[in-house]
């Protein structure tokens, strides 16, 4: 059982290793000539999440330091939801032709593109991990089991969400300016640098309650014993991932006989 | 074992509409356009069957536009067909233009282990087959430096030296094959030849007479995105050619 088991996943672990060894090779010559090299990657992280603790640090329910650890948490997280809309307006219009290449089909492709996010999540990650041991270290615990689910959702919500968004730029151009602009906006509306504990009503009530991104933020800080563990996040969080891939699926199957040809 | 079978297939490429329609009419080259409500059809094939094994060696050939590439696409599942039915069986090593799947910013060492790892080569060998593709690539310390900064025959030799890599059952060549560096070595060339003959299934595009005659057995004449002959080299050649002369002179 535990060997067919092993025998089914490991074609896609070899992939998948392979995949981050290519994101570890393309990153390493986006930052050729630095001394740092893709260090600067979650370095430049971190300095935005500094930044951002520092200027909006207005509560006075929470200390300075996990007013940090909350926006690091959010702010990587929201990398990876802002990459995923903004770096997949345009995957196979121009990516199409190298991964045919390279023997890559088009969900190969973006599952490709999939570990580069990952990869750049991974990095920051490494980074939340070191400063959450050295300086949080009480706030670690049994929570950090829930980051498997948390992982496997966000994987698949990132993967069938970014051929959404190609599928839908492809067919309608306009928005791909919409995505860009969207994303900044989510940005603000999203409680990446604000407190959603914090907020009892008004427009910012109304954007933690129907931006499915903030479910997504409270996952990830709840994995880090920054917040309770609330089901009724992880549901509604689980239902917006399950949209994302039935909606993503549906995209795929009705799109393929033709997304190829279209130029 | 390898295998190709193409039944009544039917490419277009479609393209967003811009402005009217006028001025849109089919010229000497080229498919046929259709005018559709929000999108420009281009029927680049048209009811296509063909079915190819193991040993088969085939050469395209046509004029330009005629639906050479979109075939060889289609067999590379670059393309989906709207219409009809495509089954390949086998790994298909597609090789469509010089420097496609390469990437310009990156140096020869990173586009070799770039390919290495595309390719499935077990990591513990990448650093090996590395060191190869710098060997009988002959680029010495350009290998080191950005690809964009290489001349068209530096690009022609990691190309072809990258070839060490491709473990294609079915290898499909567009024209880019004629325009490899004279000065490559014959090690270099030879690894062409290799590859060509490592293959199950061949199909190959060309408008070399003498690169069709090494290395296919079999011609076929597309035109306006149909089969217009399929068979032996000396059968179907020289009817394309006496065509294109005709067509020549009546310009």
């Amino acid at each position: 059982m535990t060997m067919a088991l092993w025998k089914s996943i490991r074609p896609y672990l070899s992939a998948a290793i392979r995949f981050f060894h290519i994101s570890y090779i393309e990153a390493k010559a986006q930052h050729h000539g630095a001394r740092l090299g893709v260090l600067w990657g979650p370095l430049s992280s971190l300095c935005f999440v500094v930044m951002l603790s520092l200027i909006f640090h207005h509560s006075e329910s929470m200390p300075q330091s996990d007013f940090f650890l909350y926006v690091f948490v959010g702010y990587i997280l929201w990398s990876f939801i802002a990459e995923t809309i903004t770096g997949s307006t345009d995957i196979i219009q121009k990516r199409l032709d190298f991964a045919v290449h390279n023997g890559l089909s088009v969900p190969g492709l973006f599952g490709k593109i999939l570990v580069d996010r990952l990869f750049s999540y991974g990095l920051n990650l490494v980074s939340l991990a070191l400063v959450a041991i050295v300086f949080f270290h009480d706030k670690l615990g049994a929570s950090l089991v829930l980051f498997l689910p948390f992982a496997l959702m966000i994987v698949a919500a990132s993967f069938f969400g970014a051929y959404l968004v190609n599928i839908i730029t492809i067919l309608f151009p306009d928005t791909r300016t919409l995505f860009q602009v969207g994303v900044r906006f989510l940005f603000f509306a999203s409680p990446v640098f604000w407190s959603a504990n914090e907020v009892t009503g008004g427009v910012r009530g109304l954007l933690t309650t129907y931006n499915p991104v903030s479910y997504f933020l409270s996952m990830a800080r709840q994995t880090m014993g920054i917040q309770v563990f609330n089901p009724s996040d992880w549901l509604i969080a689980l239902a917006v991932t399950a949209a994302i891939c039935v909606a993503g699926t549906l995209a795929y199957l009705g799109s393929r006989n033709f997304i190829r040809n279209l130029k | 074992m390898a295998r190709i079978d193409i039944e009544n297939a039917s490419v277009s490429y479609y393209l967003r509409k811009r402005g009217g329609a006028s001025g849109l009419k089919g010229g000497s080259v080229g498919a046929q356009i259709i005018v559709g409500k929000r999108y420009l059809e281009i029927a680049a094939l048209r009811n296509i069957s063909l079915s190819l094994k193991d040993g088969d060696r085939v050469g395209l050939v046509g004029i330009n536009g005629s639906g050479k590439s979109t075939l060889l696409k289609l067999c590379a599942g670059a393309v989906a067909a709207q219409s009809g039915r495509v089954s390949v069986e086998g790994t298909v090593s597609p090789q469509f233009a010089l420097g496609s799947g390469l990437r310009p910013e990156l140096t020869g060492r990173q586009n070799a282990e770039l390919k290495c790892l595309y390719m499935r080569v077990p990591q513990s060998m990448v650093s090996r087959y590395v060191e190869e593709v710098k060997e009988l690539s002959g680029l010495g310390g350009y290998f080191e430096l950005p690809m964009q900064s290489y001349s068209a025959g530096m690009r022609s030799r990691l190309v072809m030296s990258l070839l060490r890599l491709v473990r294609g059952e079915i290898l499909i060549m567009d024209e880019w094959i004629n325009v490899a560096d004279p000065s490559l070595n014959a090690t270099v060339g030879g690894l062409q030849s290799k590859l060509i003959e490592r293959s199950k299934i061949l199909i190959l595009a060309s408008h070399s007479r003498r690169v069709l005659d090494d290395w296919v057995n079999e011609i076929m004449w597309i035109d306006k995105g149909e089969i217009r002959d399929f068979g032996p080299i000396g059968d179907v050649y020289p009817k394309y050619q006496k065509w294109l002369t005709e067509r020549n002179e009546r310009k």
